[in-house]
């Protein structure tokens, strides 16, 4: 702060200068530079006049590296103001301004004091936050011991899970194989009461093992554990694997299955395991409650969405019961049904699972008069499974310290061939061929290439820029070489472009961004 | 036509006994091992008609063997029905070359109707 004083030369008699001088020695804000007194006959002024020059022509003389900001001069009367204000840069203030000037000293004396009182509270409130910042890094460790503590009993309780899944269910299978040895009388003849004891045994160690299934699946459901695995998988593929593998049972039952398939195939983006157990669900309640007739079981292929539909002849619901089918613990058919028991959880795992995927599920039903399950899945758009792909393949690559590349080729007619007009089912051909093409080229099978339109996307997981280079090198050599097989007319350009994480971009949205040259998705 | 051969590899000798003795009462030839390398030796020794198969196991897994009898041109052929728990249904429909699947705890019949319809398609 020393370079911003402002700088005072004190003008005038002896004792008044030397008071001032006294006040202001520890100005925060002014300095003084220098005295010069005139009078009277001490020392000083002896000096002055002995040396023969004036009190102007002394603070003409001053340098210019000394220059002042303020003569402070102390005696009004006897200055001749005219010949002082001819002095240059110096601003004169008299005793008033002075008087001021003190004022302020004295101000900003008591401002000081006032600022390190201000200070001392401060480092006493400052130690105060020291001490509680040590206490909340002491309780965040115990939080972290908690946490970890909580991390490793979930871990544990993951454990018993896959523990109880698999080693239960073995234990299960040898003890019910066992009974049905000795109930098929293999190692020897049994009485009638015996064996409708054993059945007794072996129905409960099959409702058991259900139990457990259904128990497992809702824990991992309600945990937020289970994660969908979705895939563009064809929904009819798996009602029809669903469908042979009910159809012994059902024909054992003198029950008949139909199935309806809107198309051939129907692609959905979805878990194809999870999707499965609903439907494996929904039959199974189906062939349990009905004793003759049909289950009929109706894919179709709507606007927005994919319908699924399992119908019974079987004996039907309640209006009351089927309010609550799908809570857990609910055996609406409890009372009817003297055979199977279920475990109360297999529709509310269907709903779940639907409700996943952001489908919806509902049943009706007449007592005695069949039910009809009808749950719906909505259509997908490639757009969404690119950016699901592209944002799956950041999550993992910033976990794992890498990188992730996307490469979008794009197809165009040049020259004659754009003039020529499109023909869409040559288009389609095209297009099909391209993507068979692109998957021909990827390195592994965690690498993917989806088609958007026109428009391609290969995924490179765990792939640098460099690496992706070389992958565009392949595609591109492999298309200009005619891997597009016969369906692709000659006179094709193909573009591509590059965007990898976390080389260009951080976000799906900026990789989209570069992809699609800036235009917005 | 003499016995078909059923090879069954299952890391559960006690479940392996069971469906010995099923299976020989029902007129196959048994032949059990307990994980999937020595099950693989079995079935290069033995040519089974059809593998009975779980798939987790010690020292070789289910999918694991099937990877390596798929290009074993002696045993590619070979029908394969998967035992296992519910949670791989999908994972298994996947493999090529699994003829059927069943679930654990299996129930007889449907083993043996499988079983059945597998050796008479060969």
């Amino acid at each position: 702060m020393g370079d911003n004083k402002i700088r005072v030369l004190i003008v005038g008699e002896a004792a008044g200068a030397e008071k001032f001088l006294g006040e202001f020695k520890d100005c925060p804000f002014t300095k003084v530079i220098g005295v010069i007194t005139k009078g009277p006959e001490d020392g000083s002024a002896k000096r002055l006049r002995g040396s023969g020059v004036s009190l102007f022509s002394k603070l003409e003389s001053v340098p210019e590296t000394a220059r002042t900001d303020s003569v402070l001069v102390l005696d009004d009367e006897d200055i001749d103001l005219k010949r002082l204000s001819q002095i240059p840069k110096p601003a004169i203030i008299g005793k008033t301004g002075a008087g001021l000037l003190l004022q302020m000293k004295r101000e900003c004396n008591k401002a000081q004091e006032r600022l390190k009182e201000a200070k001392d509270e401060l480092e006493i409130q400052a130690w105060g936050l020291k001490k509680t910042n040590e206490g909340v890094k002491l309780l965040y460790k115990e939080l972290e011991e908690k946490n970890r503590r909580l991390k490793e009993l979930d871990r544990l309780k993951s454990d018993f899970l896959s523990a109880v899944s698999h080693e239960l269910r073995t234990p299960l299978s040898v003890t019910k194989e066992g009974i049905s040895l000795i109930l098929d009388e293999i190692p020897g003849k049994i009485n009638d009461k015996q064996k409708s004891i054993l059945l007794t045994a072996k129905n409960n160690i099959d409702r058991l093992a259900r139990m457990i299934n259904n128990l497992l699946d809702i824990s991992k459901i309600e945990s937020g554990k289970t994660q969908l695995k979705k895939e563009v998988v064809d929904i009819v593929g798996i009602a029809r694997q669903v469908v042979s593998f009910f159809e012994p049972k059902a024909s054992k039952k003198g029950v008949e299955i139909n199935a309806f398939f809107d198309k051939k195939r129907i692609e959905l983006y979805i878990d194809a395991d999870k999707i499965t157990q609903v439907f494996t669900n929904l039959m199974g309640n189906a062939l349990k409650f009905t004793e003759k007739g049909k289950i009929d079981l109706i894919v179709s292929e709507g606007l927005k969405e994919v319908e699924c539909v399992v119908s019974d002849t079987g004996i039907g619901i309640s209006e009351e019961d089927i309010a609550k089918i799908f809570d857990k613990f609910q055996q609406v058919g409890k009372n009817y049904s003297p055979g199977e028991k279920g475990t109360g959880l297999g529709l509310s795992i269907a709903k779940e699972i639907v409700e996943m995927h952001k489908g919806s599920i509902e049943a009706e039903s007449r007592q005695n008069n069949g039910t009809r399950f009808r749950f719906v899945l909505p259509k997908f758009s490639w757009n969404d499974v690119i950016k699901d792909y592209i944002n799956l393949g950041i999550m993992n690559s910033s976990h794992n310290d890498k990188a992730f590349s996307v490469i979008k080729v794009s197809a165009q007619r040049s020259g004659d061939a754009g003039k020529r007009g499109i023909d869409k089912k040559e288009d389609a051909a095209c297009a099909a061929e391209m993507l068979k093409a692109l998957s021909a080229k990827l390195r592994s099978s965690k690498d993917k290439a989806v088609r958007d339109g026109n428009e391609f996307f290969v995924i490179l997981n765990d792939c640098a820029r460099q690496d992706a280079l070389k992958v565009i090198d392949r595609i591109k050599q492999g298309l200009e070489a005619g891997d597009c097989g016969v369906y692709c007319p000659k006179g094709i350009e193909y573009r591509t472009e590059l965007a990898t994480y976390p080389h260009d971009a951080k976000t799906s949205g900026e990789l989209m961004k570069i992809l699609t040259g800036g235009k917005e998705q | 036509m003499g016995k078909k051969k059923i090879l069954m590899i299952d890391d559960e000798p006690e479940l392996v006994d069971m469906v010995k003795k099923r299976l020989e009462a029902s007129g196959y030839d048994f032949i059990g091992s307990y994980d999937g390398a020595s099950g693989m030796e079995a079935a290069v020794r033995d040519k089974p008609d059809l593998i009975l198969l779980d798939v987790r196991m010690p020292r070789m897994d289910g999918y694991t063997f099937i990877k390596e009898i798929r290009v074993n041109n002696d045993l590619k052929k070979i029908p394969i029905i998967v035992l296992s728990i519910v949670d791989q249904l999908s994972e298994v429909f996947k493999l090529e070359g699994v003829i059927d699947y069943i679930e654990k705890p299996f129930d007889t019949e449907e083993l043996l109707e499988k079983i059945r319809v597998c050796i008479e398609k060969e």
